[in-house]
């Protein structure tokens, strides 16, 4: 559950999602549940090329398991304390 | 202008007024992704995405996956769907079930397209008129792994033949924009209704080393810009998480971030 109690704590922060399909979608982080199924609000496509008919949308679901990637901003994630909880969950608690 | 459909009484759908129809070729554990073709009278082999459905009940009601509990969630009339970027189809019926999204046209009976909500990557309310003329819900839908070829020839498909040309987007185009939001909704509780499979098996193993998902990719990031030299190496090693059975990590978590 690391991730899900991770994701939380970015809710209301920008991020870019990346799915497996290679659409990068930016957006604000409104949700995330236990399959790291992700709600994003003002959200807009990155790489407009590919997707073009898939602007700008208010709300957007995508499905955990499509997820490749969830790119955070650089001041909302602090790394030490990502590092040492996962270290301790990689050890064991 | 308001197309509204005459007569089509959910309340004695054929969901539960009939019986289910006995194909040899369903078992009856109720894994979600066999139920997509069950009921596709002509015999397919399994694929995801977008299928034709044609297994309509005389009340014009699809026909559900009683055994394996597939419910009406809701229904919309005059609904259309636009496949790809092909026009949108004259209206029909769009039925959301706890497992799938199946439409049926109401000018040409036994048209019907289905997918189920595990083939459904994305959904969005779409009102950009530059994205779109009408306002709509726009899904991304989980093609075949080789496939290339975008939306081909619809109506150069031979009737018997249920498959259809790799379609990755589909929108839903209601009479009634203003039901898109709640529409919205109903896609995203049935899409938490129809977890990945393989997520749930591996619910207790190492999220890290999990099938698809964010495991250990949002770490790398792209440009590096998110990794720490040196991450311990640790960090990879395959432990159940959240067995750890002392600590709650997520409290630890939260505490050390608030301010």
């Amino acid at each position: 559950q690391l991730f899900f109690s991770y994701f939380k704590e970015l809710v209301g922060k920008e991020v870019t999602v990346e799915l497996k399909n290679d659409l990068a979608i930016r957006g604000t982080l409104h949700s995330v549940d236990q399959y790291l199924n992700i709600k994003l609000e003002n959200t807009r496509v990155v790489d407009q090329d590919k997707y073009p008919h898939m602007l700008s949308v208010r709300n957007c679901f995508i499905r955990g398991s499509v997820v490749r990637y969830v790119l955070l901003p650089q001041d909302g994630v602090d790394i030490d304390i990502l590092h040492d909880a996962t270290r301790r969950e990689a050890r064991g608690g | 202008r308001v197309w509204r459909s005459q007569d089509t009484k959910l309340s004695s759908t054929s969901a539960t007024a009939k019986p289910f129809r006995k194909n040899p070729q369903i078992s009856h554990a109720p894994r979600p992704e066999t139920l997509a073709l069950c009921f596709v009278p002509t015999t397919v082999p399994m694929a995801p995405g977008l299928k034709r459905f044609t297994d309509v009940a005389g009340d014009g009601t699809p026909r559900l996956d009683d055994a394996a509990g597939e419910e009406l969630v809701c229904v919309e009339r005059a609904a259309s769907v636009a496949l790809g970027s092909r026009a949108p189809e004259p209206p029909g019926t769009l039925f959301i079930t706890t497992r799938r999204v199946i439409w049926l046209s109401e000018a040409e009976k036994g048209r019907g397209y289905a997918v189920g909500f595990l083939d459904i990557t994305l959904h969005a309310v779409s009102r950009d008129p530059e994205a779109y003329p009408s306002p709509c819900l726009y899904t991304q839908i989980e093609a075949e792994a080789d496939s290339d070829e975008e939306d081909g020839d619809l109506d150069s498909e031979a009737d018997s033949d249920s498959q259809l040309p790799k379609i990755s987007e589909m929108r839903i185009i209601l009479a009634d924009a203003a039901q898109l939001d709640s529409l919205f909704d109903a896609f995203c509780h049935c899409a938490e209704l129809n977890p990945d499979p393989t997520a749930e098996e591996n619910e207790d193993s190492d999220l890290f080393h999990g099938e698809g998902m964010t495991n250990g990719g949002w770490i790398h990031g792209d440009e590096d810009e998110h990794m720490v030299d040196g991450i311990d190496p640790e960090f990879f090693i395959p432990n159940p998480i959240g067995q750890n059975g002392g600590d709650d990590l997520s409290s630890s978590v939260l505490e050390v971030c608030i301010d």
